[in-house]
């Protein structure tokens, strides 16, 4: 079971970085829907082209010309300032080292959510439960409600809707098990 | 973890899992030993890595000093081995770190999806992008020539693009806003007067040594450059005495011992009738004049009838105020500054003629390579770099946008108007590309509402820039430029009275996907097969520019980031050489009087506002550069918003309160957004003033949208300088709407006979 749900947690990293053909494939779309069906979240036939979901992820998550966008950082959402490098990257690098890790070579900043959600699935892969359990409480779910529900409030793309809810089901449903084993 | 129960995956949802190939990307390595050492407990900016750097959150660009803990910018202080600002830098140097991290900076190369203006992009590798741009700088110069190109740029990171476009041929390589919206006029006046630009980018004034100094329309103090301010109050606690010329009560008049409180557009009245004061008084300084200047007979002439009395009226001001302000700066002559101003753009016919009467002005005071007068630069030597980019000038086109129309704008570039004149009406030949770099062209060119429309008529138009502006949002490809916290640039000399040698280097990693400039230029040279740009990186030429100073990179960082040098900046009155053609300082321009221009200034009176209006001028906010830093938190925070200056007794009249917000309609019926009303006695009742820079209309700048009026959106009406083309500023006239209905203001100052009024083509109401 671990091995599907770190490999789920990759899977909504993966779904959340800028499309590309593995992440616009069939196949992620498939895998996204077998896991939207047991989170028990109605999804239906998910069908999007590359360039859809390409204008759909800038619009979102890089520049939106009304001004209504979600950025996936959590440095926005944390300490007040709201910009990038800020409390949440600070956060997010801590427990990184902590785990023996850091982000390989990448263009954004290291509290991208898909470079946070990734952490998630190596933790699981790794099977170090206490620093999971604290990265989610004293880290992720400080900033992912906000996050989420910016999004939410932007009738964003269904495709980035799903996800976010998938991501936000899931984190609920882990963070329970394991804050509640650890504390 | 054994207990993953609350999840019951199907066995199609674990196929799908196990099919799918997520973990060909590295997202994390093991962390180095190193790394994983704990973090060091010293507060704020203690123990961090210390890189020196050059500002540029203003062109001044002070010497700084990046501090970065754990690859994050936490502070920048001035450089202290700078002898210009020391350990100093102004708000804006310090909020550096702001524009670095602003989540609404253009992190990836993007391609338009959306009509132009609507900013709907999708993002692009960079091989795509370039390649685009690329094929379009060919394709439009295939099918139009070279001269449908034109490149709008500012900056010395924008210099490396701009000789793209020379390479590919066309005569519009550069139409820098720099010169055709702010110094171009004063420039042109002083390079011809004196032989070299005493006011561009820099101001060769020693107000620091000076006994007296004289300001007309330089708000020193609102517009911060951290040396030129320091200088200009040292002067001031040296005892210097103050001359401030200017309708409204800015900080530096705050500072004057005669503050001249003049009706715009009459500057140049007051100083030829101070020129001949000087003169028939026997003021001037005979001695070098004689020896020195060439034209002082036919100055002398020129001049004779405009007496103080003449001016008093015109100027709106007592002849005893006029006469005493001039009999303080003579009796400090020749140490008096009288400042060449920098943004001289204002009312299109006599801008240059103005700067050539201060110019002369100074030089009738023999204020001119002394102590406290006009100085001379100290070049900083350093190695000659060859790009193997065109050197030459490319051909003129058969009617040229330059020099057809202006006979000194070829010195700059190509006229801004012009260009867009062309674009819109595609005469006298069409222009269909445009590159943009460094300048946010819809915010910085009269006439946005033009510019827009010509927009509208490319074939293809991107830009290289850091934050989605209006210019952005308008653009096909929008390339993401790196901070100039994150490039290296050119190796950067300071002429003034403290010379030094510097280098802008990056203090941390470019965010995200942004490039330097100098790679952007490379790459897209590369792609459009161009021979250009010898060196593989910034480094390879920064090294060879230090070496012709004798040092390297190393070297240079080694001793701080900066070397500095003895400066040379006065001369022997009695042995002095210009640079002109004659080697004397020109009171009267035969090149001018070869273009049938005035070769010695004339008042030319600018048309008074129509009833009901007043003039609308601008100024700076002194935490603000432009229109790029107003989306700057920490700026914002300062200055979130700009007021409308209004006269009290006007206000009153019109039943307009402090602080009261309020529309304004221009002359040609266009109306502003929402600004607050300052009422107050500091400025004529003739005339309103506002911040420039405000009131950005790009959505994607989540903390300047809408934030105060814009001025440029209320400048519609422009004229350009007969010399070199460059737009005037201060021709627009505004009246106020509050809750909907428009209010006439009342005319408290009417001008006098020799004034016209303004009378526009279709003065209409509102809606716009």
């Amino acid at each position: 079971m671990d091995r599907e749900l770190s490999k789920i947690f990759a899977l909504l990293a993966r779904g959340f970085s800028y499309p590309e053909e593995d992440n616009s494939s069939d196949a992620f779309f498939g895998a996204v829907k077998e896991v939207a069906k047991a989170l028990d979240i109605p999804c239906n036939s998910l069908s999007y082209t590359e360039p859809e979901l390409r204008e759909a992820y800038t619009l979102l998550f890089i520049n939106e010309p009304r001004g209504r966008w979600a950025p996936p950082f959590s440095s926005v959402y944390l300490g007040g300032e709201g910009i990038l490098m800020a409390k949440g990257q600070d956060e997010a690098r801590n427990f990184y080292l902590e785990a023996g890790l850091e982000p390989a070579v990448s263009s954004e900043p290291e509290d991208f959510l898909p470079t946070e959600l990734h952490f998630i699935s190596k933790l699981i892969e790794n099977d170090k439960e206490e620093i999971l359990s604290r990265f989610l409480k004293e880290h992720l779910l400080k900033w992912f409600p906000r996050f989420y529900n910016r999004l939410k409030a932007l009738e964003p793309h269904p495709y980035y809707l799903l996800l976010a809810e998938m991501t936000w089901k899931l984190l609920n449903m882990i963070s329970q098990e394991v804050i509640d084993e650890t504390t | 973890m054994k207990r993953r129960n609350f999840l019951k995956l199907s066995a199609s949802a674990c196929a799908a899992l196990a099919a799918l190939e997520l973990g060909d990307r590295p997202v994390f390595k093991a962390a180095y030993a190193k790394a994983r050492q704990a973090k060091t407990s010293l507060p704020g900016s203690l123990g961090a890595k210390e890189t020196p750097s050059v500002c540029e959150m203003c062109f001044w660009r002070c010497p700084i000093v990046g501090k970065v803990k754990e690859g994050k910018l936490v502070k920048i202080e001035g450089n202290p081995k700078s002898p210009a600002n020391g350990p100093r830098v102004c708000a804006r140097g310090n909020s550096g770190v702001q524009l670095l991290y602003d989540p609404d900076r253009i992190k990836y190369p993007l391609k338009r999806t959306g009509a132009r203006g609507e900013g709907k992009w999708a993002r692009i590798s960079w091989d795509e992008a370039l390649d685009e741009v690329a094929h379009n700088l060919i394709k439009v110069k295939e099918k139009y020539g070279p001269h449908a190109l034109a490149y709008f740029d500012h900056g010395a990171s924008a210099e490396f693009m701009r000789d793209i476009f020379k390479t590919l041929g066309t005569e519009n390589y550069t139409n820098e806003p720099a010169f055709y919206q702010c110094v171009g006029p004063a420039a042109l006046a002083y390079l011809m007067t004196y032989g070299y630009i005493t006011t561009g980018t820099r101001q060769y004034v020693d107000m620091k040594h000076a006994k007296a100094m004289l300001l007309i329309g330089t708000h020193i103090g609102e517009n911060v450059h951290v040396s030129h301010v320091r200088e200009f109050i040292e002067g001031l606690s040296n005892g210097a005495k103050l001359v401030v010329v200017d309708p409204r009560f800015s900080a530096a008049a705050a500072k004057a011992d005669i503050y001249l409180p003049i009706r715009p557009g009459t500057d140049t009245a007051l100083l030829l009738a101070w020129m001949n004061f000087i003169i028939t008084e026997g003021l001037y300084d005979k001695d070098f004049v004689e020896r020195n200047c060439s034209g002082f007979h036919e100055l002398k002439k020129a001049v004779k009838d405009y007496t103080l009395n003449w001016a008093a009226p015109i100027c709106d001001l007592p002849v005893t105020d006029m006469k005493r302000a001039i009999l303080l700066l003579a009796k400090n002559s020749p140490n008096v500054s009288i400042h060449p101003g920098r943004h001289s753009t204002w009312y299109g016919r006599g801008d240059t003629s103005r700067h050539q009467a201060l110019a002369i002005l100074a030089a009738l005071f023999g204020a001119v390579g002394v102590k406290g007068g006009l100085y001379f630069p100290t070049p900083v030597k350093k190695g000659h770099l060859s790009f193997g980019c065109a050197e030459e000038e490319p051909e003129t086109p058969k009617k040229s946008l330059s020099e057809d129309y202006y006979p000194f704008a070829s010195t700059f570039g190509s006229p801004t108007s012009k260009i867009i004149q062309a674009t819109r009406t595609g005469k006298p030949y069409p222009v269909k590309l445009w590159g943009i770099n460094g300048v946010n062209i819809i915010q910085t060119i009269p006439n946005p509402y033009q510019t827009m429309e010509a927009i509208k008529k490319l074939d293809f138009i991107f830009c290289e820039e850091i934050l989605p502006t209006e210019t952005a949002i308008w653009s096909d490809i929008v390339l993401p430029g790196a901070t100039y916290l994150e490039r290296y640039d050119t190796v950067y000399t300071y002429d003034l009275l403290t010379p030094y040698l510097t280098v802008r280097q990056p203090v941390v990693k470019p965010m995200f996907e942004t490039k330097s400039s100098f790679w952007i230029a490379r790459e897209l040279a590369k792609r459009a097969g161009l021979k250009c740009f010898n060196y593989n990186n910034e480094v390879e030429f920064i090294e060879e520019e230090l070496k012709g100073a004798g040092l390297t990179l190393k070297s240079l960082n080694e001793k701080g980031g900066i070397v500095t040098y003895k400066a040379n900046p006065y001369r022997d009155p009695k042995k002095l050489k210009v640079a002109t053609e004659e080697g004397k300082i020109m009171l009267s321009i035969e090149d001018f009087a070869d273009e049938d221009l005035d070769p010695i200034p004339k008042f030319i009176p600018t048309p008074a506002p129509p009833k009901g209006y007043v003039r609308l001028v601008y100024g700076r906010s002194p935490v603000h550069t432009f229109t790029r830093t107003m989306n700057n938190k920490w700026l914002h925070n300062e200055a979130p918003e700009n007021h409308l200056w209004l006269n009290d007794k006007v206000a009153k009249k019109a039943g307009i309160k402090d602080g009261e917000e309020v529309v304004l309609e221009n002359q040609d019926g266009y109306r502003s957004w929402p600004i607050k009303v300052k009422v107050t006695p500091g400025i004529r009742p003739d005339t309103a003033f506002m911040p420039h820079g405000f009131g950005s209309r790009s959505k994607l700048l989540s903390k300047a949208y809408k934030q105060g009026a814009s001025d440029q959106f209320m400048i519609t009406e422009y004229e350009d300088d007969p010399f070199m083309g460059a737009s005037s500023h201060r021709t627009n006239f505004i009246r106020i709407v509050k809750a909907g209905r428009v209010i006439d203001l009342p005319e408290l100052c009417p001008p006098p006979k020799e004034i016209p009024r303004f009378s526009a083509k279709k003065t209409r109401t509102g809606g716009k």
